[in-house]
């Protein structure tokens, strides 16, 4: 029997609800762990009496790692959800921002909005966007013929761009006199220590109509699956579909890297995993890649920041080291 | 009579090429029409075309009596439906996934399956004979199961009009009477106009109640299948020597390729 | 009679709570000119970079220091204090578990980014800026005078100007300064313009330093420097000596290069002379003997 209206929805929720709770889960870790030992209950305590006296665990608890785990969870659900879109997109399987080169334009914008000494809010969420559009630009123009969703004429261009805006980025480095720079090169690997809680809350309300956009799309995703030609016929006008797909899918991954700099393979690895789990209708992967991505990333933070003796390691080298060998038993486990 | 499509001065150029030159013809409602001709006539451009797919640069296309610019996307896919050769490889969906995606033009955003939408993908997957592979996927079925799973898919479209490329190319005989059969059934119980491309000249005789011969972009012939396959007409078309008789089931005609040894 | 009894005692009384009142706060410039509100008497400081830990042992005034960043080694003693990151990358949560009234950070070396955190957090940051020999002095001064250790910090200060002026005195009977090269990165080769430390030890101890110029760390080739033809090269070395010998052999190959020549490649501990802490002295007097041993032949 197919899915109707009801079990649809209620399916819906059953999958957002279980990811919502691992989610959550991670969430509490995240809040609990760290430097300072404080265990669930006094870090929860301190979470919920606002205006408390015990100011040092308030501090710690609302200042540094609320906005980080926080942070994490915005970043890891718009990453994800970037790799499922490009996938969709060009209905390729290794398809996500970090690898298109799409992340490594935004770098290059966000460091030229640093050395210009912009503030991250709205000047190098700015840069940020202009540098992925260009890489986005350069990317279609590189691979056009025709039709822009050629798929391997854009993976290829997006693999040189990549390798293109790594250049870039390594000379800018390598000219930066500044005592800025080891903050860069930290940044450029995952940094996702940076913000406080405004500017965490601020980047959330700009994400999540974002994130309600390409939802509202999920259906002509799954269209697209059939063909350029095929999607054409069922109506969905695909230009514009692709094109608005493209730019807010760009403009969420520009505005986590000014923020958290370079993450890579939560967009590969999220997808695919819940696509061997989930089936591959959009409109349930939709969520779950944005519940799923965000706790994943969420524990790979936390990892980041334990697993060290002194200091940290950067989040985007965390997600590399599990996300590189989990993503070549994902294509093993979906050639059989 | 009414037509389903009316085209008119048709031409086509990819780069500096006339793919198709000044075309007119008129498709009546409820009719079966074929278009035959040899590779790089210029076929599937033409139902491209006329679906939709690909924009008119000169000369215009009237869809059930206006032209088809007129028409939304979305409502261009409510009243005509195309059924292409097969899907992309890695296509991910179900076969039952795959013929509800078919409601999408009568469909919300969200495409949020509505009891109504069910049944009708319900009883084309009955037409076409597939319900009992309702839960497989897509790329383990056979090329004639797959087929038939694009044209119910077409189906709940609940087209007026339904496009075909090449349906029974790469399929084995029983296979290709079926596809056939089923259009034929399409075409007589629901009153479907339908258009198809095809490579078979032979199949195009028996189904056909309109051919269209084209060769290098330009209309060679149109008529009934007695009326366009001439041997004479078609030797010269295809370049090739042939033999056309009546077939024994009937009136119609029968083409048959004429090996070199046979030649005296 | 009675008013003046109620006088003395509304003075006794009024002296008597001034002494009970809770530790009262402070206002202070930084030497960033901003005004900076902070305890009269801080009692948990984390200082933000290993100079200022230097700083604060020399002052006497370690009891108040709870915090330190990660390669503060010196002196020896600062090996007991809890770490809060390195002073590029601070440990926002190790400073706040530490709980500081006071905060002293360093002017192009903390990321500005972490001090306004810090700040937001309500715990009060006073930056130092040492960029020569003299605002160092300064700085020490001013973080005596923020510590209610100003007689230490004069003291300390008046005996790093009497070395200076020892070190003056000899280096004016020179008779030529030779041109020096400090190397204080090994790959890339990185010396020190104008604008730093090191430039103004070269020439404080007699010496000329051919990387001047206005970019404070420029690169060199060895070509370079071999055209720029110093007569000593010292490579400051945070590495083990294997690094350091490797390095001599490299240049050594030069044969051109009168450092070479005359066998003039010398190490020294970079901690002593790349940071603004009362070390530097022992830099400049370092420094003069290895460019000017004539001087010392006689005694100092």
């Amino acid at each position: 029997m197919i899915l109707n209206l009801k079990h649809h929805i209620t399916r819906l929720i059953w999958i957002s609800l279980v990811l919502l709770v691992f989610l959550l889960i991670a969430f509490s870790l995240g809040l609990s762990i760290g430097p300072t030992q404080s265990g669930m209950r006094s870090a929860f305590s301190a979470l919920f009496s606002i205006g408390d006296s015990d100011s040092v665990l308030h501090s710690i608890i609302w200042r540094i790692r609320l906005p980080r785990v926080l942070l994490a969870t915005i970043v890891g659900a718009t990453l994800s959800l970037g790799g499922l879109v490009f996938q969709a997109l060009l209905r390729n399987p290794l398809a996500e921002p970090f690898i298109l080169g799409i992340s490594g334009g935004s770098a290059i914008g966000a460091i030229i909005g640093i050395l210009l000494g912009l503030s991250r809010f709205p000047g190098i969420c700015f840069t940020s966007f202009l540098g992925s559009l260009g890489t986005l630009a350069l990317i279609l123009i590189m691979s056009t013929g025709k039709s822009i969703l050629r798929k391997d004429a854009l993976l290829l261009s997006g693999v040189m761009v990549n390798a293109f805006c790594s250049a870039i980025i390594m000379f800018l480095v390598s000219i930066t006199q500044d005592a800025r720079l080891h903050n860069i090169i930290f940044w450029l690997m995952g940094d996702l220590s940076a913000p406080d809680l405004p500017e965490v809350a601020t980047l959330g309300a700009i994400l999540i109509p974002c994130f309600i956009l390409v939802f509202v799309f999920s259906h002509a995703m799954n269209i697209l699956m059939m063909g350029k030609d095929m999607a054409l016929t069922m109506g969905i006008n695909i230009k514009a579909v692709t094109l608005i797909l493209l730019i807010v899918t760009s403009f969420m991954v520009s505005a986590t890297v000014s923020f958290s700099g370079l993450i890579g393979f939560v967009g590969l690895v999220i997808p695919h995993l819940l696509r061997l789990v989930l089936g591959p209708d959009h409109r349930f992967l939709v969520p779950a890649c944005l519940f799923g991505g965000a706790a994943y990333l969420v524990l790979c933070d936390l990892l980041a920041r334990t697993l060290p003796q002194q200091g940290e390691m950067p989040a985007g080298v965390i997600t590399a080291l599990i996300g590189a060998p989990l993503f070549i038993i994902l294509l093993k486990k979906s050639r059989k | 009579m009414k037509s389903a499509f009316a085209v008119e001065n048709l031409s086509y150029v990819y780069g500096s090429q006339y793919v198709l030159q000044n075309l007119s013809f008129a498709v009546p409602q409820g009719e079966m029409f074929i278009v035959i001709g040899p590779n790089g006539a210029g076929k599937t451009t033409l139902i491209k075309l006329m679906v939709g797919i690909i924009k008119t640069q000169t000369g215009q296309i009237e869809i059930l009596q206006a032209p088809i610019g007129n028409y939304s996307q979305k409502r261009l896919a409510q009243l005509s439906a195309y059924v292409p050769q097969g899907l992309p490889v890695g296509f991910p969906f179900t076969v039952e996934e795959t013929v509800l995606l078919g409601r999408a033009p009568h469909q919300k955003v969200l495409g949020l399956a509505s009891q109504n939408d069910l049944e009708i993908a319900q009883q084309a997957m009955m037409f076409t004979e597939i319900g009992h592979l309702a839960r497989r996927k897509l790329d383990q079925l056979s090329g004639g199961e797959q087929q038939r799973v694009l044209i119910a898919r077409a189906i709940c479209q609940q087209p007026q009009v339904i496009l075909l490329d090449e349906p029974t190319a790469s399929l084995d005989l029983s296979h290709q009477i079926r596809i056939m059969d089923l259009m034929e059934k399409l075409k007589t119980e629901k009153g479907v106009t339908v258009v198809m491309v095809s490579h078979d000249v032979n199949l195009a005789a028996m189904y056909g109640d309109q051919l269209l011969l084209l060769k290098a972009g330009k209309i060679v012939c149109m008529g009934s299948p007695p009326e366009v396959l001439n041997f004479k007409t078609l030797e010269e078309t295809y370049n090739c020597k042939l033999l056309v008789d009546n077939s024994p089931l009937g009136n119609l005609p029968r083409v048959t390729l004429v090996p070199r040894k046979f030649l005296k | 009679m009675i008013p003046r009894i109620t006088t003395i005692l509304t003075s006794v009384i009024i002296v008597l709570l001034a002494g009970a009142l809770p530790l009262v706060a402070k206002t202070a410039m930084d030497q960033l000119g901003r005004e900076i509100q902070m305890p009269d008497d801080p009692q948990r400081i984390v200082a933000l970079a290993p100079s200022i830990t230097e700083i604060i042992f020399a002052l006497g005034q370690q009891d108040r220091l709870k915090g330190i960043t990660q390669y503060s080694n010196y002196p020896a003693e600062a090996a007991k204090l809890p770490r809060v990151g390195s002073y590029v990358r601070l440990d926002l949560e190790r400073i706040v578990a530490l709980n500081p009234d006071l905060c002293i950070a360093i002017k192009d070396g903390n990321p500005k980014e972490t001090i306004e955190r810090l700040q937001s957090l309500n715990i009060p940051v006073f930056a130092v800026n040492p960029r020569n020999l003299a605002t160092m002095m300064q700085t020490i001064r001013r973080v005596g005078e923020i510590l209610n250790a100003s007689a230490k910090a004069k003291t300390l200060v008046e005996d790093m100007r009497s070395r200076m002026q020892r070190v003056d005195a000899l280096v004016a009977r020179i008779d030529h300064r030779p041109r020096v090269f400090i190397q204080i990165g090994i790959s890339p080769i990185i010396s020190a313009g104008t604008n730093t430390f090191v430039h103004e030890l070269i020439i404080r101890a007699g010496g000329i330093n051919v990387a001047s110029g206005s970019r404070a760390y420029p690169h060199f080739s060895r070509e370079k420097v071999l055209a720029l033809a110093p007569d000593v090269l010292i490579i400051t070395s945070m590495s083990r000596s294997g690094a350091f010998e490797k390095a001599k052999t490299d240049w050594s190959r030069l044969s051109d290069m009168p450092a070479v020549r005359h066998q003039r490649i010398y190490t020294v501990n970079s901690d002593v002379f790349d940071r603004p802490s009362p070390r530097l002295l022992d830099a400049l007097e370092i420094l003069t003997r290895l460019l000017h041993p004539e001087l010392f032949k006689d005694g100092p």
